[in-house]
């Protein structure tokens, strides 16, 4: 059984006049006019204002140990010799813990407006004029017991705290050169808006350090890197021959991995091992020897990532030669497919030959010295004349009747 | 085709489509091996070397996978019908013993498939141009070429093909091979030839007619006539090493063959039986057991015959039309016919059933 609810209609203001006429003088409350609404407006923001830098304050001396070994941990700059980033979780809860105590702190020192209207002039300019202007509107508007814990939520402090530690990070000699908006690294590739690489790896966009994330989201603007060798996305590939979405059909990704020193290879990963938690997916690249950054974050961000979808796509030749596709013929070789003229070229698909069946077939030189060097001096030879015939006439067995 | 090892490369690297070390292979795989190569090599070309590297069972299996372009039926997990690859390639080995001689039982089918063609055309040479004292001198230039030079060829021809599509490729292969076999040194082979041969000669128009295309597409500086006469030649080589090529001839290299198989294969292959008052028995206790499963032997050797069952009998015939064989071996005197067939009907252990009957004494070992 539910309850009704009581009424909470709004009394008329014939209703209202009434009953303030009929309280006494002493009882009566002023009705707020839109001057006092502004002044409790601007005594909150100024008091939360300096709260917050007091309390910063005191998280950025609390910090400074870990900013150092931050930057001491050569962030990003990947020797050849280095530790895995799996140490920036316990960091990012040392962080937040030493940032809970602050603010813990703060409120406990400081726990309505009045006790922070009457401290010693700070040497921020900025918070002694704030101070200044908080006492002036104070004395007007007298709401200096207001309590910090019940006006804010805890959630909003920290993110006043984190950004006024943002700020002041930015503005430091020494630290502020690492602080970055954009994801590290030369070359940055973007996808969508939450994937890109550079040439510092695989990145995913995750909470900014004023939104709680981590202290390195600082230095890498939001940005989780997940590998430390670049993974481009290339196409998503389906075999030739079954329909395009049927049970027989196997998709693949298609991806370009680009090592630090430039070095890039093409790697496929089955689609289906995307599903789930897709760690198969994850084991996969590291067989295939990619540095996958161990972090808490990292699986479900990578996964993400390698789930990313580009326009480009790749029909998959089961073995080499010809091939119909429509009313034309293609020529499938290990290294390309030779498509006729006019044949109309769908936008962003592309063919390629299975992996599995490529087999030597490689090219030097041009067909003209090759008549020059090798099929003049060797006219007249009639095994020679059989053997290239063989070769040429390989392709024109699938129309020889 | 045979001939020596540095010769056989050389002739492997000359061709237009070959690439690197990697394109040619050696005889010496495994069947599921050469099932593979085949599908990689579809519509390529596939150069074999070193038939003698070979184990003598895959090398058969693999010439008659190769030969049909097909493997046999195979079932997926489940137990359906799994879906088989076809591989439409052609093969061009190189041995210093040629497939007939490497498999000595090799069907007619796969023989007409797989043509042996001498490579030697004059004393210790493969090369009309090179003698034998100048191979390893020439050889050397034409390695450090083909390593410059390969591939490039074979893709510009394949461009090409793409380029003037399957319409045209089939009226110039039609055309050019009609040209081909007209030429009076093809006709004169042809005109006598059986079937089994006319459809090797055939083979070598596909391949004459390729060269002509390439010619015709400036890919390959040589005349058309050059282009004929390496294959006329390749052609004729194969006829003198395989002898007899008019239907005649055919039959009676095939007669002989399956009589020599018959008593090669007297002891182990038949029953043998004799027979006493109660009937034809056993010979020995080892006869015995074997009549325990007759249809695992190809029938009865009796003191004067030999009864081959019919099915069985096909199997001897290998490719040649068992009707036309029985008519030949009945001429010979080889084969004693029934009535109104080649075969007869005997009673042996009871039971009445065909057999093609042969006169021992009659049969040359």
């Amino acid at each position: 059984m539910s309850r009704r609810p009581k009424s909470r209609r709004p009394k008329s203001k014939s209703h209202q006049a009434t009953s303030a006429a009929a309280r006494a003088p002493a009882q009566q409350v002023r009705v707020r006019t839109p001057g006092d609404i502004v002044n409790e407006q601007t005594i909150e923001a100024l008091a939360l204002r300096i709260w917050t830098a007091m309390v910063g304050a005191k998280f950025i001396k609390d910090m400074s140990n870990l900013m150092d070994e931050l930057l001491q941990s050569h962030l990003l700059d990947d020797d050849d010799e280095e530790d895995d980033e799996g140490w920036l979780d316990d960091h990012h809860t040392r962080a937040k813990k030493l940032l809970d105590e602050a603010i813990a702190d703060g409120l406990e020192k400081y726990p309505n407006i009045n006790t922070i209207d009457n401290l010693p002039i700070n040497s921020d300019p900025d918070i002694a004029n704030d101070a200044e202007r908080l006492k002036s509107i104070l004395a007007q508007c007298a709401i200096g017991a207001t309590k910090f814990k019940e006006k804010f939520t805890h959630g909003s402090l920290e993110r006043k705290v984190r950004g006024y530690f943002k700020t002041r990070l930015e503005k430091d000699p020494q630290y502020g050169q690492h602080v970055r908006g954009d994801v590290p690294g030369a070359d940055i590739k973007k996808y969508g808006d939450k994937l890109c690489t550079s040439s510092k790896g695989t990145f995913v966009k995750t909470s900014s350090f004023e939104a709680g994330g981590g202290l390195d989201a600082l230095f890498t603007g939001g940005w989780l890197r997940v590998a430390k060798d670049r993974i481009d996305p290339l196409a998503w590939s389906h075999q030739y021959g079954p329909p395009r979405k049927s049970e027989r059909q196997s998709w693949r990704h298609h991806f370009t991995i680009t090592e630090r020193n430039g070095h890039q290879s093409l790697f496929e990963l089955p689609r289906e091992e995307l599903a789930g938690s897709g760690r198969t997916a994850i084991r996969r690249l590291m067989k295939a020897g990619v540095h996958v950054v161990r972090r808490k974050a990292v699986p479900q961000a990578l996964v993400g990532f390698l789930n990313f979808k580009p326009k480009r796509e790749i029909i998959r030749m089961p073995h080499v030669g010809w091939a119909q596709v429509g009313e034309h013929w293609i020529f499938v070789r290990p290294e390309e497919v030779i498509t006729p003229a006019d044949m109309p070229q769908a936008r962003d698909t592309s063919y390629l030959l299975e992996p599995a069946t490529r087999h030597g077939l490689h090219v030097a030189g041009t067909a003209a010295e090759w008549a020059t060097e090798i099929a003049t001096p060797l006219q007249g030879n009639s095994n020679v004349a059989l053997s290239i015939a063989t070769f040429f006439a390989a392709p024109l067995l699938r129309f020889a009747r | 085709m045979s001939r020596c090892q540095s010769q056989h490369s050389l002739l492997h690297r000359c061709c237009g489509s070959p690439a690197n070390d990697a394109f040619g292979v050696s005889w010496g795989g495994t069947e599921a091996g050469f099932d593979a190569l085949a599908l990689a090599h579809t519509d390529l070309g596939l150069p074999l070397d070193e038939i003698t590297l070979a184990i003598r069972h895959t090398a058969e299996q693999v010439v008659y996978k190769v030969a049909s372009g097909t493997k046999g039926p195979r079932a997926t997990s489940s137990g359906h019908l799994r879906e088989t690859a076809h591989a439409s390639v052609l093969v061009f080995s190189t041995g210093e013993r040629s497939l007939a001689q490497f498999i000595p039982g090799l069907q007619e089918g796969a023989r007409k498939r797989l043509v042996d063609v001498p490579a030697e055309v004059q004393p210790g040479s493969a090369f009309e141009t090179i003698p034998r004292d100048q191979i390893h001198i020439e050889g050397k230039r034409f390695f450090a070429a083909v390593r410059r030079q390969h591939g490039a060829v074979g893709l510009a021809w394949q461009q090409h093909l793409v380029a003037i599509g399957p319409v045209r490729i089939k009226a110039d292969l039609d055309q050019h091979r009609e040209q081909f076999l007209a030429l009076p040194d093809v006709v004169a082979v042809i005109e006598k030839a059986h079937p089994q041969v006319r459809a090797v000669v055939n083979r070598f128009a596909l391949y004459a007619a390729a060269l002509r295309m390439v010619i015709e597409a400036r890919l390959l500086p040589w005349s058309v006539a050059q282009g004929n006469s390496g294959i006329v030649a390749c052609m004729g080589r194969w006829v003198a090493q395989r002898g007899n090529l008019d239907t005649a001839g055919e039959i009676v290299r095939a007669a002989d063959r399956i009589e020599a198989d018959l008593v090669a294969g007297l002891n182990d292959r038949f029953i043998h039986i004799h027979k006493t008052a109660k009937g034809w028995v056993p010979v020995t206790e080892a006869d015995a057991i074997k009549q325990q499963t007759p249809k695992l032997f190809d029938g009865y050797a009796q003191p004067d015959h030999i009864l081959v069952r019919p099915d069985v009998w096909q199997g001897y015939c290998n490719g040649f039309d068992p009707a036309e064989i029985a008519e030949h071996l009945k001429q010979r005197g080889v084969l004693i016919p029934g009535d109104k067939s080649t075969s007869r009907t005997e009673q042996v252990f009871g039971a009445v059933s065909r057999f093609y009957v042969l006169s021992r004494a009659a049969l040359t070992p």
